[in-house]
């Protein structure tokens, strides 16, 4: 049986609206370079619309204040320490989205890469996950913090079967029995 | 500067809360590519030249003030406090002789004395290319496991609120600054 990723539901994250510290700090006053608003326009912003008991809800509202950091970050000033382009901030909205509704895991932190990449970390105590995505790679880096010792899986978005790759790259359980093909939107 | 000596990191608000509104050590920890090169740097101060904890507050209020010269140089106006204005909130630290004992694929760290802006405690961490050949994806994985690891190297926060941030007192004590390490 083939899964293919649908999002079930789109909606406007409003940022800041579940952050662990009350500011926003991240504006875009001052700014004449910002990312032109058609190219922002063009994503879409995934969240999960599972059906919505009480306790599924803080994990929905983070993952959507995770989805609304990306969009913030594109629409940063290009020489700003947080920008991203607009393409890469598509790509891992999209496997943000991936993530939230197929695997019990929590949400992750969310940092840039030289602007080029988005960086999703997940801290598992003496080991840190991260999960690098630019427009045409996923790299997943296990970093155990006293060995420092490291494992690095590099998977091409393009290539055969990305999701199964990363699914046992991720190696969370799956809140879904159904496996994913390569043909799933992107 | 010597294996044991403390290399300090201001914390300047909000360049360590990610967009997502959290901190992040890697996020305080960004080592900045240098235009025009393959080096990554990171500004630190010597605790030792800084005499004490007083010192490096005095570093990182200047620091601040410093970036918010730079948004008037650039934007004619002054930044509007806690949305757009750099605050020094307090700073973390970690040992010399940890950071450069990192081991790297890909690069040498260094760190080096580097006054700037009348700033004489100033230091200068870097990542520099060693040589060896290898693609921009594995240098970046290479950059990322450093800074993972020397963000486990972290202590502090030792905080401070400087006498021209005291009405924005409320709102800076309520920023989150988590005490590392981790426990």
């Amino acid at each position: 049986m083939s899964f293919k990723y649908r999002s079930r539901r789109f909606f406007k994250v409003e940022t800041g609206s579940t952050n662990a510290s009350s500011f926003s700090p991240y504006t875009v006053a001052g700014s004449n370079d910002e990312a032109s608003t058609s190219d922002i326009a063009t994503i879409e912003y995934r969240t999960s619309g599972a059906s919505v008991d009480r306790s599924n809800n803080l994990r929905i509202s983070r993952f959507a204040a995770v989805q609304g950091a990306l969009q913030t970050m594109c629409r940063l000033p290009k020489d700003h320490d947080f920008h991203i382009d607009p393409a890469t901030a598509s790509k891992a909205s999209d496997l943000l989205g991936l993530i939230s509704e197929n695997y019990d895991v929590s949400p992750p932190k969310v940092i840039p890469q030289d602007g080029e990449a988005v960086v999703f970390t997940w801290d598992f105590g003496e080991l840190k996950r991260y999960l690098t995505v630019d427009e045409e790679e996923i790299d997943v880096m296990d970093l155990h913090k006293t060995r420092r010792i490291r494992c690095v899986h590099e998977i091409a978005i393009e290539g055969d079967h990305p999701y199964a790759a990363l699914a046992q790259m991720i190696g969370v359980k799956s809140t879904s029995t159904t496996l994913m093909d390569n043909d799933a939107d992107w | 500067m010597l294996t044991g000596d403390a290399v300090c990191r201001a914390a300047l608000y909000p360049k360590f809360i990610t967009p997502s509104g959290v901190f992040d050590e890697e996020a305080l920890l960004n080592f900045a590519g240098i235009k025009g090169t393959e080096v990554y740097a990171l500004s630190v101060a010597s605790k030792f030249i800084c005499r004490s904890d007083n010192g490096v507050h005095e570093y990182g209020v200047t620091a601040a003030e410093i970036a918010n010269a730079r948004f008037r140089e650039k934007n004619g106006r002054s930044p509007e406090p806690i949305d757009e204005e750099v605050h020094y909130v307090g700073f973390y630290e970690f040992l010399y002789g940890d950071l450069i004992a990192i081991e790297m694929t890909h690069y040498a760290v260094h760190c080096y004395w580097l006054p700037e802006n009348g700033l004489h405690m100033h230091f200068q961490a870097e990542f520099r290319p060693n040589g060896r050949t290898g693609s921009a994806r594995e240098k970046r994985t290479d950059r990322r496991a450093a800074v993972g690891i020397l963000a486990t190297m972290l202590r502090g926060p030792k905080k401070h609120i400087s006498m021209k941030d005291e009405p924005y007192r409320e709102a800076l004590e309520a920023i989150d600054l988590p005490a590392l390490p981790r426990g």
